[in-house]
């Protein structure tokens, strides 16, 4: 019997490497690199080194889990020992020995060990906790201050991938492998030490398995990170498949795509059987070795220990102590082992974590705008050498003026709606707001001249309140209603069952897009900036709504700069000045009755859309 | 592929070479148990063999006390050539514990994959009977964490069984043996360890308690994390990052106490497992080093004894593991059931050839579509549009929809679906390249390039990465614009061209020019076919050969679009722009 091929056709290119022939095992093999254009990944010695200063920042508690654990171990050391004396006592002469005194010291060490092995489990996990939690917030605080530019750049899923599942990923890395492997080498070096103290001989001989395991390891270590890596995003690809079709049910029903999910979601899954066979198999190489490793010790203790227990250098308590000791071992170093390969797994996510602390800072040129008159001069701009998308624009707009940009898809109007807002500085030219060039103000003063709302549109976990006063969480609630009513959204926003506190994020009231957008206008509205540059920010509402929404927002943003990129010609109508954009230049400028008396491009447009023909 | 099969060849078969299934199966869900019996049976090679190989593992680790013991005997008695022998016997039974041992792990692994594969392809295929009703009836919260979390906890107990059942026979081996050797230790052994596993029982409760509350607290803490991360460009356009920023740590502190508790338990738990079995490790050795004095027992015996009583803290563990796995396993199985018996709501016949050139008519509104028109429906409220283009495409009650006579509740949903696309007002893209966008069935009458041309939407190709029809569409075009997805949506739609095609609002998102540019292409597209647009829009109503007006979900006129604007107050005020 044999498995339904993978068919490749279903499978995007990227989406899900095959599994290297193990010969030529190469981590650009794996897929890894792709995702990574867009946002810095950080080195290996980077890596390395925010592990090292992780370690050292929390030296207080290693060192407190370090000195439990040697408690723990030392009294467990205590009680093979007891039994070995008592054997050797029972080999010699079996009428002289205590053996309830045996027991009782044992017994007593046992409770030791036990409430120290405790303490040592609770203190290693609340340490692993407070790195991971310290580790995660970092990574946000950073996440949130990454300039404009690079989170426009970079996209929402890149930044979404690492949040959850490197984060995720992370989570044993950080939290488990390193208290665990302090854990496990304390016991390593106590058991050794006490194998020295018992019969030096003897380390030797426990460590006759090292160099096969060290051997396998290595070559294990090798392949394993990367291939875990690729195994678990595999096996998230294939998860996505499922989920992707529960969200567009309707549109996979009416294109009767039904079978070709199916399809889709079984080759996803042999992809991902193909990397579960090639783990399994480098693990099959791997257990093996290890296992027997652990038991080799044993048999070369017993006959080293005959050998010199004939000559009488070593007495059988002295044997079976040290017999137990190394069955004790194995324990400790399987620990360190399977934590090994784990920190080295998840190494992959933690570069991509660490990466956000390597993207460049934006250039500051800082200075105080004068006035508020938007200017731009020879604006040029490209996304990719050579392809400009913006080519030499100039312009001028006083304060209070409301301006309505126009023009075909891909003319590059948000492109011109971004470059004013400051997310980022144009290629060549200036964009200055009273004079200072906004791409290159700092973050902060620039949006309390300039703020952006585009047809993308979030609602935030939390209340409605919360969702409109992200820039103004000190405003009153008067303040919050005067904005919904000027955006008209304060009729339904009466209706909600606990008005301002309404939760309106998941599991809360579902708000529709429109009425997202009424919200990012709203805040908007108390931001309060100068200038506000719309991006199709009331695309979604319906023609009359947005018309109304229109004149009441007006109302309240007299004296604003508005420069609105719409694709409805009312909002044009409106306008003082109407700047029609095509292939990245401004091809007419003026009124509304201007251009229409020019009867160029807009007047035809106007009359065909007015239905005036 | 090729890579992969030549790396096949030098690799023993992997047991779970027969999945993906050509046909998972029908489950039997009669109670969760039931669904758990059935997987298991389905993979009964799988698990009978893991067992095997899990008893001789773990039996030879089972027997290392005693040839220790044997051995270190041989040593007190110098005889040479015995410890030799012994060792040797350690060395080979090694080999066997380990080989043994890592095909245990295999089968173990195979079988938690085979029940995974299996049990998520018969997910895929009850998404694709759903259909559009899947959304309607169960969260995408629900498909998630069901496909997610609930198929690996119920696969997780398959690969347990190997383990247990090892773990299970060599405590029946060890305490025979402690029986044969002294029946007062052995039976102490055989009441004790079932006690030690029913002592640590009540822990276990508390424990996935609060392992539970912790996963949730960590669901709240991500959630929160890619909330912000999702808003970013608002956040970072209009400021409040501290806030949420501030938001996101006290939940993430919460996970960290929550953590912490988790982590009490089980640390309760593990230091159980050393206090319990050590306690009767030392009555072992009293009772045992008592039997030496009074010589009903060797030295290397007791050293064997001690050494079966340590091991007996293996058995305890498994069992209580499997206790947990099984239970979380139940709990899963139902959930799975839950989702595995929705069924669709909408009826279906029998009857496969719909007449595509009959009437289409709608009993509710009075709409009545004419074969090969191109119709344009305006309505006062975007939500009749919405219900009505979907009883047109018999995506809900598809008995008060005719088609020649006939409601669609006749027909099977393949033929409708063949014969009645509707283009919803949102509609999806999924994740592909654009070529893989347009793989759906078609007429064939039309070129992508002609269709992609029509919904002037070569731009979309220039914005992404790769080149033309390789170029792609990451995270269901949720990188693209909603006019993009709009213009995309509607090349696909033309591509398909059904015989007949609904589109609800098709150009909501585009600016002027463009609906301008699409509204005179779509028109020379479908001439010959029917189709029925849901639009205000005059660009598009200008090109249509008969307009209805429908007004609180009823017919209310119809007629050319200037007729209509000459006759009825409420159509003009529904699509006159301007002032």
């Amino acid at each position: 019997m044999k498995g339904k091929p993978v068919n490749e056709a279903y499978l995007p290119p990227s989406a899900f490497a095959s599994p290297p022939k193990y010969t030529q095992l190469i981590a650009k093999n794996f897929g890894l690199e792709r995702s990574s254009s867009r946002l810095p990944i950080a080195t290996l010695t980077t890596v390395n080194r925010e592990m090292l200063a992780l370690i050292k920042q929390h030296r207080k508690g290693f060192v407190v889990v370090a000195f439990l654990q040697l408690v723990a171990v030392s009294c467990a050391l205590v009680i093979p020992r007891a039994f070995g004396n008592l054997l050797g006592g029972l080999t010699r002469d079996p009428r002289h020995v205590h053996i309830l005194l045996t027991v009782c010291i044992a017994g007593s060490a046992l409770l030791l060990q036990t409430i120290f092995a405790y303490r040592t489990r609770v203190k290693a996990a609340i340490l692993g906790e407070f790195i991971l939690s310290s580790l995660r917030e970092r990574f946000l605080e950073r996440v949130v201050e990454l300039p404009p530019s690079v989170v426009e750049r970079a996209g929402s899923g890149e930044l979404l991938s690492r949040t959850t599942t490197d984060i995720d990923h992370i989570q044993w890395a950080v939290r488990d492998a390193f208290p665990t492997i302090t854990i496990c080498l304390v016991e390593i070096a106590s058991i050794l030490i006490a194998i020295a103290f018992t019969a030096p001989v003897f380390i030797a001989v426990v460590l006759v398995g090292v160099p096969i395991v060290s051997i396998t390891t290595k070559r294990y270590l090798n392949k394993s990170p990367q291939a875990y890596r690729v195994e678990s995003s595999s096996y998230a690809l294939m998860n996505s498949v499922l989920v992707e079709s529960a969200e567009s049910g309707r549109s996979i029903d009416a294109l009767q795509l039904g079978q070709d999910r199916i399809e889709r979601s079984d080759a996803a899954l042999g992809r991902w059987l193909e990397w579960e066979r090639y783990t399994l198999r480098l693990r099959t190489l791997w257990f093996p070795s290890i296992e027997f490793s652990f038991i080799l010790p044993l048999a070369a203790v017993l006959l080293v220990g005959a050998h010199l227990y004939n000559s009488s250098s070593l007495t059988i308590a002295q044997i079976t102590t040290c017999l137990l000791y190394s069955q004790m071992l194995i324990n400790p170093l399987e620990g360190t082992l399977m934590w090994v390969d784990e920190l080295q797994s998840g190494k992959a996510s933690l570069s991509r974590l660490l990466g956000i602390h390597e993207v460049e800072e934006r250039e500051i040129r800082d200075s105080d705008p004068q006035g508020h008159q938007v200017k731009g001069e020879e604006i040029r701009f490209s996304y990719k050498e050579g392809r400009n998308v913006l080519n030499g624009l100039s312009f001028l707009v006083d304060p209070g003026t409301r301006i309505a940009v126009v023009g075909p898809s891909g003319a590059g109007k948000s492109t011109l709606g971004k470059l004013l807002a400051g997310i980022q500085p144009p290629t060549q030219g200036r964009v200055t707001i009273g004079g200072s060039e906004i791409g290159y103000l700092p973050v902060e003063k620039a949006r309390t001249h300039v703020a952006l709302v585009t047809q993308e549109h979030h609602i935030f976990e939390g209340s409605l309140r919360e969702n409109i006063t992200l820039a103004n969480p000190e405003a009153s609630d008067e303040d919050v209603w005067n904005a919904l009513k000027a955006v008209d959204a304060d009729d339904w926003a009466r209706l909600l069952s606990d008005g301002l506190m309404t939760n309106v994020g998941t599991g809360g009231a579902r708000l529709l897009a429109p009425q997202a957008q009424q919200i990012a206008l709203a805040r908007l509205v108390l931001a309060d900036p100068q200038t506000l540059i719309l991006d199709e920010a009331t695309s979604l509402l319906d023609q009359r709504a947005a018309r109304h929404l229109e004149s009441s927002l007006s109302a309240v943003l007299t004296g604003r700069t508005v420069i609105a990129i719409a694709h409805r010609l009312q909002t044009a109508h409106d306008a003082d000045v109407i700047a029609v954009i095509e292939d990245g230049k401004i091809s007419e400028w003026g009124s509304h009755d201007e251009l229409m008396a020019t009867k160029g491009a807009y007047a035809q447009l106007w009359n065909s859309w007015r239905d005036e023909n | 592929m090729t890579s992969f099969t030549a790396l096949r060849k030098r690799e023993p078969i992997s047991p779970f070479d027969h999945v993906p299934f050509a046909d998972p199966e029908t489950p039997s869900i009669s109670t969760p148990f039931a669904l758990l019996w059935w997987i298991a049976y389905k993979q009964k090679r799988l698990i009978l063999s893991g067992a095997f190989f899990g008893i001789v593992s773990t039996v030879a680790l089972a027997m290392m006390p005693g040839l220790l013991g044997k051995a270190v005997q041989s040593i007190a008695d110098h005889d040479q050539a015995s410890v030799d022998r012994w060792a040797l016997t350690i060395i080979g039974l090694g080999v066997i514990q380990a080989g043994a041992g890592v095909m245990r792990h295999r089968l173990a692994v195979s079988s938690w994959i085979v029940s995974t594969t299996r049990l998520k392809q018969i997910l895929a295929r009850k998404a694709a009977e759903l259909g559009a009703d899947l959304p309607r009836l169960v969260t995408t919260g629900e498909v998630v964490s069901v496909n997610n979390n609930d198929v690996e906890r119920m696969s997780r107990g398959y690969d347990n069984i190997p383990r247990l059942i090892g773990a299970l026979v060599s405590f029946i081996y060890v305490t025979s043996l402690l029986i044969n050797s002294s029946p007062t230790i052995g039976i102490l052994v055989v009441i004790a360890v079932p006690l030690m596993s029913l002592a640590m029982a009540p822990i276990i409760g508390p424990l996935q308690v609060r392992e539970s509350e912790q996963r949730r607290r960590l669901g709240i803490a991500s959630n929160l994390a890619s909330d912000t991360v999702a808003g970013l460009r608002v956040l970072r356009g209009i400021g409040g990052e501290a806030a949420f920023v501030n938001r996101f740590k006290v939940a993430s502190q919460q996970v960290r106490a929550a953590a912490v508790l988790t982590a009490k338990s089980r640390s309760l738990l593990q230091a159980l497992q050393i206090v319990l079995p050590g306690v009767l490790v030392l009555v072992v050795i009293y009772a045992g080093g008592n039997l030496v004095v009074s010589g009903h027992m060797k030295v290397g015996q007791l050293l064997s004894f001690y050494g079966y009583s340590a091991f007996l803290v293996l058995p305890i563990r498994v069992m209580l593991e499997t206790a947990q796995r099984v239970t979380s396993a139940v709990v899963s199985a139902r959930r799975v059931i839950h989702l595995l018996s929705v069924t669709t709501m909408t009826q279906w016949g029998k009857n496969e050839s719909p007449d595509i050139s009959a009437l289409l008519v709608d009993r509710e509104s009075g709409l009545v579509i004419r074969p090969k028109e191109l119709l344009v429906v305006v309505s006062d409220s975007p939500l009749v549009s919405d219900d009505l283009s979907e009883r047109l495409g018999g995506y809900s009650r598809t008995d008060e929809v005719t088609l020649g006579a006939l409601p669609l509740s006749t027909f099977t949903r393949n033929a409708i679906r063949g014969a009645i696309f509707v283009q919803e007002k949102d509609p999806s893209i999924l994740s592909g390249t654009i070529g893989s966008i347009f793989d759906v069935k078609n007429s064939g009458r039309i070129s992508i390039a002609d269709a992609i041309e029509a919904a002037s939407s070569q731009d979309i190709m220039d914005s992404l990465d790769g080149e033309g029809l390789s170029a792609e569409v990451v995270e269901r075009g949720r990188t693209l614009s909603g006019g993009q997805r709009q213009r995309l949506a509607l090349a696909r739609t033309l591509f398909v061209d059904a015989p007949i095609i609904v589109f609800d609002d098709p150009t909501s998102a585009v600016d002027a020019h463009t609906e301008s540019r699409i509204a005179t292409r779509l028109s020379q597209m479908r001439r010959g076919r029917t189709t029925v647009i849901f639009t205000n829009s005059p660009l598009i109503l200008d090109t249509a050969n008969r307009v209805v007006l429908l007004v609180d979900g009823k017919v209310e006129g119809e007629g050319t679009h200037q007729e209509l604007l000459r006759s009825s107050l409420k159509y003009r005020q529904l699509v006159m722009r301007g002032v």
